[in-house]
């Protein structure tokens, strides 16, 4: 700690010279604190791994002019993050790193052209080259790649590492023992969190500056394209995976939620404290973990669309590689894996992409001429909406056929999940009337006639087969549509 | 294995070692030096009354094969936890542990009350409707209910409607609050949430909500969880305790006040003087080690709890949160845990996270004016054997947090020299082969402190 006290002294120069010192001092000065008692003791330097998160906190976020941490702090916390033994460890590291991402983001579009008022006042995109990332996606690491994994287990991830978490998950949510999650798969988790959010921040920024200057190489160099493109995993039977992933996720936590008061948790008494500390922050953890699964899935479709776009302006090269649309994927797994559809639908709540799904499920099988759907031709105008479904589905035979290929059951199922992402998203331009209705979709068809589709696409379904029970979650559909009839008639 | 349980706590009942509080993470703790030699040392010594106790089992005991394996059991199970003191005795004066039992025993849950579909406005326009008959809902009404709750269609409803009906409120409510099922729980939470946050606001007019919950039934809540408001014996809990708290709800409990605290404008739920309470027990449930991993949802909570106050309000709310949680915490690590988990990013935590460090140190210096406190934290003698580095320690970090977190330390020259002085003594007095513990502590967080000050 003591070495810090050569940089003090005198300070000459300009404020960015300064700035920069600050830095250094700063750094040298939180490092400190870390190196004290690094080597000699666990507890110490569990104590000192706290005080120096305290120390970069208060350097850098809730200073008001506070000085952005170095990279070298940020390994440090990341370190701490990936290695802590503690729960507090590992909850403070995760804490500090999203809230100095959030002060201190890596990517941000400098606000299009407020800076100078000049004809070609084009929006520039900062992307700070030198910054510290918690990937690694370099192709240069590549030959180095497989041993770094094993030599460096608290640096940035690389691809095949993060394919590993997600895969830890599955093994987690596939596991016998429902009852308590270990320190370790609570560190891989937020881990996971941190670098999907990670990933997410870079994505979004890019994609609102894709917006506006159609510019495809800014997308194909945001981390998520990168990291898909990587030759280090395999990326289809990793998306494979993800809808069981999200099911064994929702089920962990209802599994191990119900029974908190029950024998099992109050064997071990001693550490009946350390157990409690770890349900509870395991229901918080994997409970985070499947939403930030569904946002990596949601953002990868959307980049799917964006890449789409791009193809079809001809402005995606070979280098961008070929990959399998992730809905597709999805969609195959599900059809696959029937059980998983019901759990699946119920956990996966991002309305606009389970309407998709949904959608291009019946589509698979009422479409009029079987459709080969070429790659590049793929057209959006006639793209299925859920008003048009309906319609086609009050046509007897055209149920019937669909009832005949994938089961009454399935059907429901279907169409009560659709009507409820339906309603969510109407719900939601039901606020914002108006700055949705150019994206047609949702308002072509007034929700009223939904909702009366609906009840006769039932009654159609029991006309078909009379002795069909009407699935839970149907009556629950049937039930809202007919209510939200008489409210508003 | 209860019934010797019973009766080894019976002769620890006399050992004064025992009532230590039992440290929350005593395992990680390991004291390098020496701990196998006290440890034998110790052994020895309490070697007979181990036998004492075994002994006193034989009365006790008169199947002889159960006698012998329950001896061993006990035996085995007295040295760890000897060894278990033996830690902590080692890191007893070295290292102390935060975390309080903020939690006690648990109680029952209030019971359910199902509304009746019947009683409802939505629900009566259905029984109108040709289409009951085939949506049969009379039979198995509360499974329909949270169907309609899980699956998320209430939600929409409200928002379609725009009304939530007294029952209906009553009933999500009490799902969040104590419903044992995960989903459940969960559900309702999202559905307060949704409906309390919901998104539209800019058009349609407020949702109206016939039921709102009051501070009371939040504070009822928390008492069934377990939650020991702020009384002294909250140590005293069997931490054996099935139903030791907290319930798992409290994480629904805790999303809820974080909802409800950002709609003042709309449904305002608590007054001022209940906030202040509100960001009390929120500072409190930090302490608790057991919801260490819920530490971000309750920093979010508490933000959003502290911009509930108005502006007026605010100034005398956080003197007042500030004075009550002095006078609550005694002079350890909780207190300063207490003060750091105030986030200071923005102003209203910065000046709480001031105050409440202020005030504590009022409390326990005894002395209220600014450079009062300072001089008295001065002319303590570190060099002085007998002086307590581990108060010290408690005194820096305070110091350091009321006075980095206001502006004291710009506006007031006279601080600002104090200040200095007081870290130059720390940092200078204290050699770095001082072996007292927390010397080095005080040591290397002055010296950070002062080269902090420095760069300024």
């Amino acid at each position: 700690m003591a070495r810090g006290g050569g940089g003090g002294g005198a300070d000459g120069g300009g404020g960015v010279k300064r700035s920069v010192r600050a830095r250094a001092g700063v750094e040298e000065n939180t490092l400190a604190i870390l190196d004290a008692f690094e080597s000699s003791d666990t507890r110490y330097s569990h104590d000192d791994r706290i005080a120096f998160l305290e120390a970069v906190r208060g350097a850098s976020v809730v200073a008001e002019n506070g000085t952005p941490p170095t990279n070298k702090m940020l390994e440090a916390i990341f370190r701490i993050l990936r290695t802590g033994e503690s729960l507090q460890s590992i909850m403070a590291s995760f804490q500090l790193l999203k809230e100095l991402e959030k002060r201190y983001p890596c990517v941000c579009s400098s606000a299009g052209g407020t800076s100078e008022s000049s004809s070609a006042a084009q929006p520039e995109l900062e992307v700070l080259k030198e910054a510290w990332s918690p990937l690694s996606l370099g192709s240069d690491s590549s030959t180095s790649g497989r041993a770094a994994v094993n030599d460096n287990p608290c640096g940035p991830v690389d691809p095949s590492g993060f394919d590993l978490l997600i895969q830890g998950l599955f093994k987690l949510a596939d596991g016998t023992n429902h009852q308590v999650v270990d320190i370790e798969s609570l560190r891989n988790m937020l881990l996971l969190q941190y670098l999907i959010n990670f990933l997410e921040r870079d994505f979004s920024s890019r994609s609102n500056f894709y917006e506006e200057t159609e510019d495809w190489t800014i997308i194909r160099e945001s981390l998520l394209s990168m990291l898909l493109c990587s030759r280090k995993f395999s990326y289809k039977n990793l998306m494979k995976d993800c809808p069981s992933v999200l099911c064994g996720l929702r089920q962990l936590c209802t599994g191990f939620g119900n029974d908190l008061t029950l024998p099992e948790f109050s064997e071990a008494k001693s550490s009946k404290v350390c157990d409690t500390s770890l349900v509870i922050a395991s229901l918080e953890v994997v409970d985070n973990t499947c939403m930030s699964m569904q946002k990596l899935m949601t953002m990868i479709m959307e980049l799917d669309v964006l890449k789409n776009q791009a193809d079809k302006q001809g402005c995606t090269t070979r280098a961008d590689g070929f990959r399998t649309p992730l809905l597709e994927i999805i969609l195959d797994e599900l059809t696959y894996n029937y059980e998983i559809l019901s759990p699946y639908l119920q956990v996966f709540n991002q309305p606009k992409w389970k309407l998709e799904l949904i959608l291009q499920y019946l589509s698979k099988y009422t479409a009029k001429q079987p459709s080969v759907r070429t790659r590049r031709s793929s057209d959006s105008t006639d793209d299925p909406t859920f008003g048009g479904v309906l319609k086609c589905l009050l046509n007897g035979s055209s149920l019937r056929s669909l009832m005949k290929k994938i089961g009454a059951e399935t059907v429901q199922l279907l169409l009560a999940h659709a009507f409820e992402a339906h309603l969510a998203l109407s719900c939601k331009s039901h606020s914002a009337e108006g700055a949705l209705k150019s994206s047609g979709d949702v308002v072509d068809h007034s929700l009223m006639e939904i909702c009366k589709h609906m009840i006769s696409a039932f009654d159609g379904l029991k006309k078909v087969d009379e002795k069909m029970d009407i699935l839970p979650v149907g009556k629950e559909a049937l039930f809202v549509a007919t209510t939200i009839l008489s409210i508003k008639s | 294995m209860e019934p010797q349980f019973g009766s080894r706590l019976d002769f620890e009942l006399e050992d004064p070692l025992v009532f230590a509080p039992p440290s929350a993470s005593a395992k990680k703790s390991k004291k390098v030096i020496g701990l196998d030699d006290l440890l034998s040392d110790f052994y020895k010594e309490k070697g007979k009354r181990v036998e004492g106790a075994a002994k006193r089992k034989r009365v006790l005991k008169h199947d002889s094969d159960e006698e012998d394996n329950a001896r061993e059991a006990t035996l085995s199970h007295t040295l760890d936890e000897y060894q278990k003191q033996m830690k902590e005795m080692g890191g007893e004066d070295e290292i102390s542990h935060w975390g309080l039992r903020v939690f006690g025993v648990q109680k029952n849950p209030p019971a359910v009350l199902l509304p009746e579909l019947g009683s409802r406005a939505i629900f009566q326009a259905l029984r109108h409707s040709k289409l009951n008959s085939s949506v049969e809902v009379g039979q198995q009404e509360s499974e329909f209910l949270e169907g309609l709750l899980v699956n998320g269609w209430l939600p929409k409803l409200i928002t379609f409607s725009g009304h939530l009906e007294m029952v209906l409120a009553k009933w999500t409510f009490h799902l969040l609050m104590y419903a044992s099922e995960e989903t459940l729980r969960i559900s309702a939470c999202n559905f307060w949430c949704d409906v309390l946050l919901g998104k539209s606001e800019e058009i349609s007019a407020p949702i109206k909500i016939d039921w709102l919950p009051t501070y009371a039934e939040l504070k009822r809540a928390l008492a069934i969880y377990g939650y020991v408001f702020f009384s002294s014996e909250a140590g005293s809990v069997d931490a054996d305790s099935k139903h030791a708290g907290p319930s798992l709800n409290i994480r629904a409990w805790i999303k809820f006040v974080a909802a409800a605290c950002q709609v003042r404008s709309k449904w305002p739920m608590f007054s001022t003087s209940e906030a202040e309470e509100l960001t009390e027990v929120l500072i409190c449930l930090f302490l608790d080690r057991q919801l260490e991993g819920l530490s971000m949802l309750l920093y979010e909570c508490l933000l959003s709890v502290i911009s509930y106050f108005t502006h007026e309000e605010w100034s005398t709310s956080c003197k007042k949160v500030a004075k009550s949680l002095a006078s609550r915490l005694s002079m350890d690590l909780n207190c300063l845990r207490a003060v750091e988990c105030i986030s200071g990013t923005d102003e209203r935590s910065k000046c709480l996270r001031s105050e409440a460090a202020y005030q504590m140190l009022v409390k326990f210096l005894d002395k209220v004016a600014e450079e009062e406190i300072l001089n008295s934290l001065i002319s303590i003698n570190v060099k002085e054997k007998g002086c307590d580095l581990f108060r010290m320690y408690i005194y820096l970090v305070l110091a350091e947090n009321w006075l980095l977190f206001s502006s004291s330390l710009e506006d007031k020259a006279v601080i600002r020299d104090m200040w200095g002085l007081y870290l130059r003594n720390c940092s200078c007095l204290i050699t770095s082969t001082d072996l007292r513990s927390y010397a080095a502590k005080v040591r290397n967080r002055a010296l950070y402190l002062l080269q902090g000050s420095v760069n300024r």
